[in-house]
C-alpha cells in the first residue's frame, strides 16, 4: 500500500513534470533555406542576360551551361560546354529551330507549349561502350541534352546539321509523345528495325529505306530522324537518297525501289502528320529552316 | 582488483566530466559558413593558388588559380604551350555535397585532362586522362587545401602562392618542367642524386610525368612515382623512402648550367645532383621486359647526342609522327625501326634484329629499308637515326614509367633515346 502510494505520488509528479516542460518548449523553425534550393546562383553577366531575354522570359525555357553532374550521365566522362560557345550555339538553336516554328505558325504558342522547358549544354560528346557517340538526348518532352559543343562553329556547315538535326530529332520526339504519330509508319519495315543499327553504314540504311542508320534504332527514331533530315539536311538532300535508290540497275534493284518507295511514303506521312496533329505546313516549315541554314 | 576497480572508476569519472561542446546551429547554417570560409580562403590569395594535379592514369600538371568573389578562376597551365601563354578565364563553385565540393564549372585548361575527347590532348577515348573537375575539399589549412576528384578520384593538392614564385611560375610555365631536361646542361644521361650518405641515380622523365630514383642496394632497386613541377622543385606523387631516408619533395632548386649540377633540399637534408658518365647501377631485367612489354614504342625526339636533343633532325621531317621500334614487327623475327609521319600512317626505316645481353639490349643483322621516305634529305635524317640504333655496343635500359623506357648507349653516356 505504500508502495503503491509513492508509486502513485511519482507518476502523478512526473506526468506534471512532463506538461510544465512541453509547454515551456518554444520549436523554431529555421529561418534559412536549404543550402543550394531553388538551384545555384552566381553574379549574372551579359551571356546570363542574353539567355533570359531570349530564352527565359519569352519561352520559360532555362539554359544550363554551368556544370551539374546531376542534369548528365554521372558514370560517363563529360565535360562543361566553353562559355564561348553559349551564345553562338544557342543563337543558331534560336534561329534554325525556334524562329521558322513561329513564322509558318504566325504565333509562339506552339513553341510555348511543346517547347522543352530546358537545354543543358555540355561541352564533349557522351562516349558510348559499343563505340558509338552520343550527340543528344531529350528527356520526357521536358529537357534536351546537347553535347559536343566545344568542337561548334556556326561557319562550319556540317557541325551546324549535326547540332541542329540532333535538336529537331529531340523535338519530334517531344511531338510524337504528345500526339502519336500514324499507325502506318510502323508497318512501312519493321522488319529493319535493330539495336545494333551502328553496324550499318548511312548508305546501306538507305538502300533498306531508312534516312540514316540512327533511324533503324526504333520506330520512334525513324519517325523522328526522318523529321529532322528532311527539315535540316532538306528536301535535296533526301530526293539525292531517292535517285540514287531509283537509278540502281543491279541485282538489289527490287529492293532499292522498294526503299525509295518506303522513303517517299514516310515523307508523305509526316506531311500529313504535322498538318492533322499541329495545323502545321511541313512544306512551309522545310522552305523558312533551310532558308535560315543557307544564311547564317 | 579492487585497485583495478577504483582505477577504472576514477578514469571514468574524470573522462565523464569532459564536456563535449555541440552545435546547435543549424546544418544549413554550419554549411553555408564552411562554403563561405572555404570561399574567402579561395579568394584571399593575393597571387593565387598552385594546384598540384596527380590524375589516376599518371597524367599531371601544375597550374596558377587566381579565384574571385563573383565566381570566376583565371588559369594559367604547364600542360602545353597554349596552356602556358595565355591565361584562360572559366568560372568555378563551391558546392555543398556528400563533402563541401570545389566545381571548376566551365570549361578551362583544368578540363583539358579530363576531355573525353581524343583529339584535344591524345587521351584515352571516351576518358581522356582520367582527371576530374569536382573536387571534394577533404581538408584546409590557411597555405594548402587537399582535394579529391569525386568522379576519377584524381589527387590535387592547392597551395598559397607567394609572390616570387608566381613571377617564377608566369615567366615560363614550361620552362618549370624542360630545365630538367636541358641536354646542354645534363650531358650525360646519368645524374647522381647525393643526399647524405646516400647516392642514387635519378631520371626526370617529363612526358611520362615521373621521377625514378636507381639504387645499387644489395642490387638493382628502382622506385618511381608521378611527380608535378613546382617554382621551386619538384613534388612526388608518393614519398621515396629508404631506411630513414624520406624524400617527399625537392626545393629550392637551384641549376648550374655550365657545370651539370643541381643544389636542392629535401625536407631538411642539403643535397645535390652531378650529372655524370657512368651509371651508379644498371638493371638486369629493363631490356628483357621492354622487349615482351608492349607491341611498339614511340620516341617524340629520336637521339640526344652530345648536347643536341634530337641529333638526327628527325622531327623536321613534314609531318612528323613519331620514331617507333617494334620489338617484334608482325610477328616475325626481326625488330624495326621507322619514322612515322603523316598520323603514323607513312613510315620509312629498317628491320634488324633484336639480341638481349644481360642488362644491354643489342640491335644487329641490319636487313633493307622499308616504306616511303619524305625525299633524299628526310631519307639521310632516318639513316642517320638508324645506323646510331644499330650501334654494336648496344644500350642499357632503363624503364621511366609504365610504358615508357630509355636507351643509353653503353659505349656513350651522351646518346641516348627515350620511348615514353
Amino acid at each position: 500500500m505504500k508502495l503503491h502510494r509513492f508509486g502513485g505520488n511519482f507518476l502523478i509528479g512526473l506526468l506534471v513534470l512532463s506538461t510544465c516542460s512541453s509547454c515551456s518548449k518554444k520549436e523554431e523553425l529555421p529561418q534559412k533555406n536549404i543550402l543550394g534550393i531553388g538551384g545555384d546562383t552566381w553574379p549574372k553577366d551579359s551571356m546570363d542576360d542574353y539567355i533570359s531575354q531570349n530564352f527565359t522570359i519569352p519561352y520559360n525555357i532555362q539554359v544550363k551551361y554551368k556544370w551539374d553532374p546531376y542534369e548528365v550521365s554521372f558514370t560517363k566522362t563529360l565535360i562543361p560546354v566553353d562559355e564561348k560557345k553559349v551564345i553562338p550555339v544557342m543563337d543558331v538553336v534560336k534561329k534554325v529551330w525556334i524562329d521558322p516554328y513561329e513564322k509558318v505558325t504566325g504565333n509562339t504558342g506552339f513553341i510555348k507549349k511543346f517547347a522543352p522547358k530546358q537545354f543543358v549544354l555540355v561541352g564533349s560528346a557522351e562516349y558510348n561502350t559499343d563505340g558509338t557517340i552520343k550527340l543528344g538526348q531529350a528527356e520526357g518532352g521536358r529537357k534536351i541534352l546537347l553535347l559536343k559543343l566545344n568542337d561548334f562553329d556556326k561557319k562550319k556547315r556540317p557541325e551546324v546539321i549535326e547540332m541542329m538535326h540532333t535538336i529537331q530529332h529531340e523535338f519530334g520526339h517531344i511531338l510524337h509523345q504528345n500526339i502519336l504519330y500514324p499507325e502506318a509508319f510502323k508497318s512501312l519495315n519493321p522488319e529493319g528495325y535493330t539495336g545494333t543499327w551502328y553496324n550499318v553504314s548511312n548508305e546501306d540504311a538507305n538502300k533498306q529505306g531508312f534516312v540514316t542508320n540512327y533511324a533503324k534504332s526504333t520506330i520512334q527514331d525513324d519517325f523522328v530522324e526522318t523529321i529532322a533530315y528532311l527539315l535540316i539536311e532538306g528536301q535535296d538532300a533526301f530526293d539525292a537518297i531517292i535517285t540514287d535508290l531509283e537509278s540502281d540497275i543491279t541485282d538489289t534493284k527490287l529492293a532499292s525501289m522498294k526503299a525509295a518507295g518506303n522513303l517517299r511514303q514516310k515523307q508523305a506521312i509526316i506531311i500529313s502528320y504535322y498538318k492533322s496533329a499541329y495545323g502545321i505546313d511541313f512544306n512551309a516549315l522545310q522552305a523558312e529552316v533551310q532558308n535560315v541554314i543557307n544564311n547564317l | 582488483m579492487r585497485k583495478m576497480i577504483t582505477y577504472s572508476l576514477l578514469i571514468c569519472w574524470i573522462s565523464g566530466c569532459k564536456k563535449e561542446v555541440i552545435s546547435l546551429e543549424q546544418p544549413d547554417a554550419r554549411l553555408e559558413n564552411t562554403l563561405n570560409t572555404y570561399q574567402a580562403q579561395l579568394t584571399s590569395a593575393e597571387y593565387g593558388w598552385f594546384g598540384y594535379l596527380f590524375t589516376p592514369s599518371g597524367a599531371t600538371s601544375t597550374f596558377l588559380f587566381q579565384f574571385d568573389k563573383q565566381g570566376r578562376v583565371i588559369t594559367l597551365a604547364n600542360i602545353n604551350e597554349n596552356t602556358a601563354q595565355a591565361k584562360s578565364t572559366g568560372s568555378y563553385r563551391l558546392k555543398a555535397t556528400q563533402l563541401p565540393s570545389l566545381y571548376f564549372d566551365s570549361y578551362s585548361y583544368l578540363h583539358l585532362l579530363a576531355d573525353p575527347d581524343p583529339d584535344v590532348l591524345d587521351g584515352t577515348v571516351g576518358a581522356g586522362f582520367e582527371s576530374d573537375l569536382e573536387f571534394s575539399i577533404l581538408s584546409a589549412s590557411s597555405n594548402q587545401i587537399y582535394l579529391k576528384g569525386n568522379l576519377n578520384g584524381s589527387k590535387m593538392i592547392l597551395v598559397r602562392a607567394q609572390k616570387d614564385e608566381r613571377v617564377v611560375f608566369e615567366a615560363d610555365p614550361l620552362l618549370l618542367k624542360s630545365r630538367w631536361e636541358d641536354p646542354k646542361t645534363f650531358k650525360y644521361y646519368y645524374n647522381r642524386l647525393t643526399l647524405g650518405t646516400k647516392q642514387y641515380d635519378i631520371v626526370i622523365n617529363t612526358r611520362a610525368n615521373t621521377i625514378n630514383f636507381f639504387s645499387n642496394n644489395g642490387g638493382f632497386k628502382q622506385f618511381s612515382t608521378s611527380c608535378v613541377h613546382t617554382p621551386t622543385g619538384i613534388l612526388l606523387a608518393e614519398p621515396f623512402i629508404d631506411g630513414d631516408l624520406r624524400v617527399e619533395e625537392f626545393r629550392d632548386v637551384k641549376i648550374n648550367k655550365s657545370q651539370g649540377s643541381v643544389s636542392l633540399l629535401s625536407g631538411a637534408i642539403r643535397g645535390n645532383i652531378q650529372n655524370v658518365a657512368t651509371p651508379l647501377v644498371t638493371d638486369p631485367n629493363a631490356p628483357d621486359q621492354m622487349y615482351h612489354a608492349k607491341s611498339y614504342y614511340v620516341s617524340a625526339t629520336g637521339f640526344t647526342s652530345n648536347g643536341t636533343s634530337d641529333i638526327f633532325q628527325v622531327t623536321t621531317i613534314p609531318s612528323f609522327y613519331g620514331v617507333i621500334y617494334w620489338p617484334s614487327y608482325g610477328h616475325s623475327p626481326y625488330s624495326s625501326l621507322r619514322v612515322h609521319y603523316l598520323l603514323g600512317s607513312v613510315s620509312y626505316g629498317q628491320l634488324f634484329s633484336t639480341q638481349i645481353r644481360g642488362d644491354k639490349i643489342v640491335f644487329s643483322d641490319p636487313k633493307s629499308y622499308i616504306g616511303e621516305s619524305q625525299g633524299p634529305v628526310f631519307e639521310q635524317s632516318t639513316k642517320g637515326l638508324t645506323n646510331q640504333f644499330l650501334t654494336p655496343g648496344g644500350y642499357y635500359v632503363f624503364q621511366t614509367g609504365a610504358g615508357s623506357y630509355d636507351l643509353v648507349s653503353v659505349v656513350d653516356a651522351k646518346t641516348w633515346i627515350r620511348f615514353q
